[in-house]
């Protein structure tokens, strides 16, 4: 019964493009193949494996977040044929945008926010000043980040921005070892921990306790991370013990989690300890022999501390802070393809109603790279339901220009052959996976990954493999 | 996915209707001991996306809102970390549950519940999040 609103108009064809398939692609494409029963969805990834940064963003000691990929599957499983992968094709190189506006009805921009934002500051080209972002690449199996040089030889980490990302990153850091072992860790990543000195994560954001943009769930892991201990600055969170009762639910719940980690006693059992730290702008990084051995940072006034909106104001107070390593992830930010609109920022789509591409009908944007990096997937998720509704209210209401057919996929896989790229498909794919599954179970691991681009294409085409101890690696 | 054979006898299913925002109404039920999420699977009820991480508390995908008396007299009040989830659903209301954590019991038979999916105040809320988080 899910094709009740739509039935009217629903038997020509209707060809969509797809690009990108991590949340937002797959759950857009999802929503459209139950609502409009002659669609058929093309979805592209740049990546040689599907699902993007539930693969390559969520960390590997969260496997239930990856659950949704067994939501993802059905749609292959259940769609009669009506839905194909093509991965390993980036948009804007091996097709444009014009080219998939032309062969398709629709086109749907799902492809996520990929780029880092950068610190800004002198020194921040030293070695082992990295982003948050690929760090995450690097343990999580990301082709491009696999041979990040990174030297755990230190005790003391900073890790910049107050978001999810940035205590993930603490968490794999000073999480014991076999915590992460029988994760999907990429293996080089592993190895690499084990040899880490780090003990000391200090985290520091620009604004205030009431301006943190980690939610409750991920704090509180890192409160009941075994062997480390929270220390918060208590003068901090002062303030904001009269008001605690007065805040919004979650912001609420969030507080009174802080407070709580403030006022415990230190757990001097625990030789690891993680450190927030307000009101501090980076300034510079300091280097010693082009490595990185601190970080200077302004003292921040805050005006509103008590909203969320607060600024910050910074001072000529100054502080330095020792460390052998530095991850910063101060946010991400959409490259956005040529072809398409963009607002002010340069780095998110513009769009109308939040979802219809300003100028070009029949394109539509959704996901982190139509509304910013925020967000969980459940969020991604119901933008996306959204999305599919307004595209079938289009394909309704007659907006959708379709009364010619479009080459839609043949016309792709015409373009790729001449251009000799070598996609992935949902059936390649497949023989990655299994492989993957295979080289975990003798580790005792959900999966290892395979990390080169090159063995991943092998796999896929079953041309000879990589074999259980091969995967990438350094 | 697999449809529960038990289903037919009376004694045992528990009817349950579930609502979406723009009113559309899915009449169904399940059997003692499961849970909403159950149901939404086993009776294959079109709500896109729901129940993403298959109830493990990592998600909140499987949201609904109960009435306030439903809400009152569900057995089992929610842990920590239910909470935590649903700190992040999107519509937040004081009578809010994940669905994946409600287990039918006889006692509960004609519940009605919500599923906050509005697409208009969903593309709404998100850019005011959007702007408000932006760093
Ligand atoms: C480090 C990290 C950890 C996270 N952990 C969690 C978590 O635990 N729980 C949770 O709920 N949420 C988590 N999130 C948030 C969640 O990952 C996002 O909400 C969600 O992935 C956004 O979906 P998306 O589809 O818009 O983007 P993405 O998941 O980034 O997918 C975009 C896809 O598009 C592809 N692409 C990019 N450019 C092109 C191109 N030119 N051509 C073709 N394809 C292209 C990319 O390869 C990628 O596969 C995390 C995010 C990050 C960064
Ligand atoms: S299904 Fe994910 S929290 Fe209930």
């Amino acid at each position: 019964h899910g094709w009740r609103r739509f039935s009217s108009s629903t038997a020509q064809p209707v060809r969509i493009a797809v690009v990108g398939s991590g949340p937002a692609g797959f759950y857009v494409a999802g929503s459209l193949l139950r609502q409009l029963p002659a669609a058929t969805v093309d979805i592209f990834d740049k990546q040689p494996v599907p699902f993007g940064l539930v693969r390559f963003g969520v960390a590997p000691d969260h496997p239930e977040v990856k659950n949704c990929i067994h939501q993802f599957e059905q749609l292959f499983d259940k769609s009669d044929g009506r839905v194909n992968l093509f991965c390993n094709v980036a948009i804007g190189s091996d097709l444009t945008v014009e080219e998939l506006r032309a062969d398709y009805h629709a086109v749907v921009m799902a492809y996520g926010a990929e780029r880092e934002r950068r610190l800004g500051v002198p020194g921040e080209q030293a070695a082992n000043c990295i982003s948050g972002r690929s760090f995450v690449g690097w343990y999580n199996g990301l082709p491009q980040d696999r041979h990040l040089a990174i030297d755990f030889d230190t005790d003391t980490a900073i890790v910049i921005g107050h978001g999810n990302v940035a205590l993930d990153c603490a968490r794999v850091l000073l999480s014991p070892l076999d915590r992460l072992a029988s994760t999907d860790l990429s293996d080089y990543a592993l190895e690499a921990l084990a040899k880490s000195r780090v003990e000391r994560v200090i985290l520091v954001g620009r604004r205030g306790p009431l301006q943190v943009s980690f939610t409750i769930k991920e704090l509180r892991e890192l409160v009941n991370l075994p062997g480390s201990t929270a220390i918060v600055e208590s003068t901090d969170l002062e303030a904001t013990r009269d008001i605690v009762a007065s805040l919004p639910r979650p912001r609420r719940r969030l507080t009174e989690l802080m407070l709580k980690a403030a006022d415990a006693k230190l757990k001097s059992d625990q030789t690891k300890s993680w450190q927030l730290l307000f009101r501090r702008t980076p300034l510079q990084v300091l280097t010693a022999a082009e490595r990185v051995s601190g970080a200077r940072f302004g003292m921040n006034d805050l005006v509103d501390p008590l909203t969320e909106k607060a600024r910050a104001v910074i001072t000529d107070r100054e502080e330095t802070i020792q460390c052998g390593l530095i991850l910063y992830s101060i946010g991400y930010q959409t490259i956005v393809l040529p072809g398409l609109p963009f607002n002010q920022s340069g780095h998110v789509i513009r769009t109308i109603d939040g979802c219809r591409v300003e100028d070009l009908p029949g394109v539509y944007a959704t996901g982190w790279c139509a509304r910013g990096p925020t967000g969980v997937i459940a969020s991604t998720q119901a933008e996306a339901k959204a999305t599919a509704d307004l595209i079938c209210a289009d394909v309704e209401s007659g907006a959708l220009q379709r009364r010619e057919d479009r080459p839609g996929t043949e016309g792709t896989k015409r373009r790729l052959m001449e251009r000799r790229v070598q996609w992935i498909s949902w059936d390649d794919w497949r023989r990655v996976d299994c492989t993957e599954r295979e080289m975990g179970q003798v580790r005792g691991k959900p999966r290892e990954k395979l990390t080169s681009v090159m063995d991943i294409v092998r796999v896929a085409r079953g041309t000879g493999g990589s074999s259980a101890d091969g995967g990438g690696g350094v | 996915m697999h449809s529960s054979s038990c289903l037919r006898n009376g004694s045992s299913s528990i009817r349950v209707t579930f609502v979406t925002s723009d009113g559309e109404r899915h009449e169904t039920s399940g059997k003692e001991g499961d849970t909403l999420l159950d149901v939404v699977v086993d009776k294959n009820i079109p709500l896109d996306g729901y129940g993403a991480c298959e109830g493990t508390l990592a998600c909140s995908t499987c949201h609904v809102i109960l009435k306030q008396e439903d809400f009152d007299r569900l057995p089992n009040k929610p842990v920590d970390e239910e909470l935590d989830m649903l700190d992040l659903a999107v519509d937040l209301s004081d009578t809010s549950r994940l669905g994946c954590q409600i287990t039918l019991t006889k006692d509960l038979d004609g519940l009605e519940v919500t599923v906050p999916m509005d697409l208009m105040t969903c593309v709404w809320l998100l850019l005011a999040v959007a702007v408000i988080i932006a760093v």
